[in-house]
């Protein structure tokens, strides 16, 4: 892993489209400000594992026989 | 184990596909005409390797619909319009058809949608993403059968530090 130092109000470049800006250090925390094309995805790590784990338990919907009450509920509202 | 035939020569578009899918325990055939296929150049969200789909209408879940996985065929996603869960969303979007994926629960009233990152399809109908809102007020697991109630995010508090300014 690259390791760099540095201080508020200085960035790293990754290629030439993603700027990251360390904006503040307080304590323990560090806000980061990132440039990057919309097309490219910046996640805070947990929420992609969450995101990650939402999809995965989305895929496969084969115990559909159960529907029923989700779908009528649904259906009273279209 | 279902598997993926191409009808014709040629990769992504363009190409027919037959598949056979699951629906309520039963394999059904299915082809997917070419106009039909959306691709999805980023995948789904830690399920990059999806990148083709197509959305079917199907009367047995309306108003729901099945976004299928056409590179697994295994794979479906009952999605539904996002403002049938919640009839205030209105994601600052530039546009495109919006679908929320749900989460089967059980019971089944319990089954959750995911507002906070719905998939969008072109308006062309060909090219479809799903995109992770900065609005971090929309909920990854919105209940469904709460209507009326104001879901809370399921995020942590620092979510809303999170805001991304444009330049």
């Amino acid at each position: 892993m690259l390791v760099l130092q540095r201080r508020a109000g200085q960035s790293i470049k990754i290629g030439d489209a993603i700027e990251v800006v360390v904006l503040e250090v307080s304590g323990e925390h560090v806000r980061l400000g990132i440039e990057a094309p919309r097309d490219i995805r910046v996640l805070r790590h947990e929420l992609l594992e969450e995101l990650t784990q939402e999809n995965r338990q989305a895929a496969l919907p084969s115990d559909s026989g159960t529907l029923g009450p989700l779908l009528g509920s649904l259906r009273r509202r279209s | 184990m279902p598997s993926v035939s191409p009808l014709s020569e040629g990769e992504g578009e363009g190409q027919a596909h037959q598949i056979e899918v699951t629906r309520f325990g039963q394999p059904e055939p299915l082809k997917v005409a070419p106009e039909d296929v959306l691709t999805f150049p980023e995948g789904l969200v830690g399920l990059d390797h999806l990148r083709l789909f197509v959305l079917l209408d199907d009367e047995r879940v309306t108003p729901c619909r099945w976004l299928q996985s056409i590179d697994e065929p295994d794979l479906s996603f009952l999605v539904v319009d996002p403002r049938l869960v919640d009839p205030s969303y209105a994601p600052d979007l530039p546009g495109g058809e919006l679908w929320s994926i749900i989460s089967l629960r059980q019971p089944p009233e319990q089954s959750t949608a995911n507002l906070l990152a719905p998939v969008v399809i072109d308006a062309l109908g060909r090219t479809g993403r799903q995109v992770v809102l900065r609005d971090l007020g929309y909920s990854l697991r919105h209940p469904i059968s709460s209507l009326g109630d104001d879901a809370v995010a399921a995020d942590s508090p620092e979510a809303a530090d999170d805001a991304r300014t444009s330049a």
